[in-house]
């Protein structure tokens, strides 16, 4: 836990100073103050996206080489992006309501979609805790994490496929339209987040070794040992 | 609400959910080691 912590220990200074940057940046033009919270709004689903794909990777790892590490990688992403796009919904949610007047709109393409993203990986997680057999848990949730990981491109493409109230992205290619203060405190928002994905990633793969170890120790082995009495005088050997 | 309220709650949410999960996966990773 020594590298997760010196990890978890960069990415707090680079969150601090992403925060200086985020107070220090200019208000938006029409959003005023509200445009710091996409400052944290958009790492948060970067990360989510991010978290879902080595969900998938980690899944295919599994099919293919059979290693409890990469079911291990695959889940312990997945639980961590499910935490992400739930704080991507509920800070997109707290900025939504002054800029656009509702919480929540199921007709807006992006919303909705990752809304759905959020309980088909709910699902993903629950589906987990369905079995005790570990090869089991993991040969359904491997299937499960491949498929679900076409939802993170529909989500990223959503708002140039259906025109809705979500604004299309603002970084991309052939230059970004907002102030370079506010780039820069996004950019550097974005590296914290990812820092904190990595050591939070990193913790929650050695816990789930760990519960691995320990409920393999809690399994019955005398059950299988123990015979029950042969009532002919034959002896087993 | 003020317009630094409504950031500063955002901002609270985010980073206190984060910590959450980071002293929760603490917690656990120490109970685990004391129970080996």
């Amino acid at each position: 836990m020594t590298k997760v912590r010196a990890v978890m220990a960069l990415a707090a200074i680079v969150a601090a100073y992403g925060l200086y940057l985020v107070i220090a940046a200019p208000p938006e033009a029409v959003q005023r103050t509200y445009a710091r919270i996409l400052h944290i709004h958009a790492p948060s689903a970067w990360l989510a996206f991010l978290a879902f794909f080595v969900t998938a990777f980690g899944s295919i790892m599994w099919r293919i080489r059979r290693k409890p590490v990469w079911d291990r990688l695959a889940a312990s992403s997945a639980e961590i992006g499910v935490l992400f796009t739930g704080l991507a919904l509920v800070t997109g949610m707290i900025w939504g309501k002054p800029v656009w007047g509702v919480y929540f709109d199921w007709a807006d393409a992006r919303m909705a979609s990752t809304a759905i993203m959020f309980l088909v990986y709910l699902g993903y997680l629950a589906l987990r805790r369905a079995t005790r057999d570990p090869e089991l848990r993991a040969a359904r949730a491997s299937i499960l994490g491949i498929v679900a990981v076409v939802q993170v491109p529909l989500v990223y493409f959503s708002v140039n496929l259906v025109r809705t109230l979500h604004q299309t992205p603002t970084i991309r290619p052939g230059g970004s339209p907002i102030h370079p203060a506010m780039l820069q405190a996004l950019l550097v928002n974005l590296a914290a987040f990812t820092l904190i994905y990595i050591a939070l990633l990193m913790g929650r793969m050695v816990v789930g070794r760990l519960e691995q170890e320990a409920a393999s120790a809690l399994e019955p082995v005398a059950g299988a040992a123990v015979l029950p009495p042969r009532l002919d005088g034959a002896v087993d050997v | 609400m003020s317009e630094d309220a409504v950031v500063t709650l955002a901002y609270s949410v985010t980073y206190g959910v984060v910590l959450w999960y980071a002293v929760r996966l603490h917690f656990r990773h120490r109970r685990l080691t004391r129970r080996s």
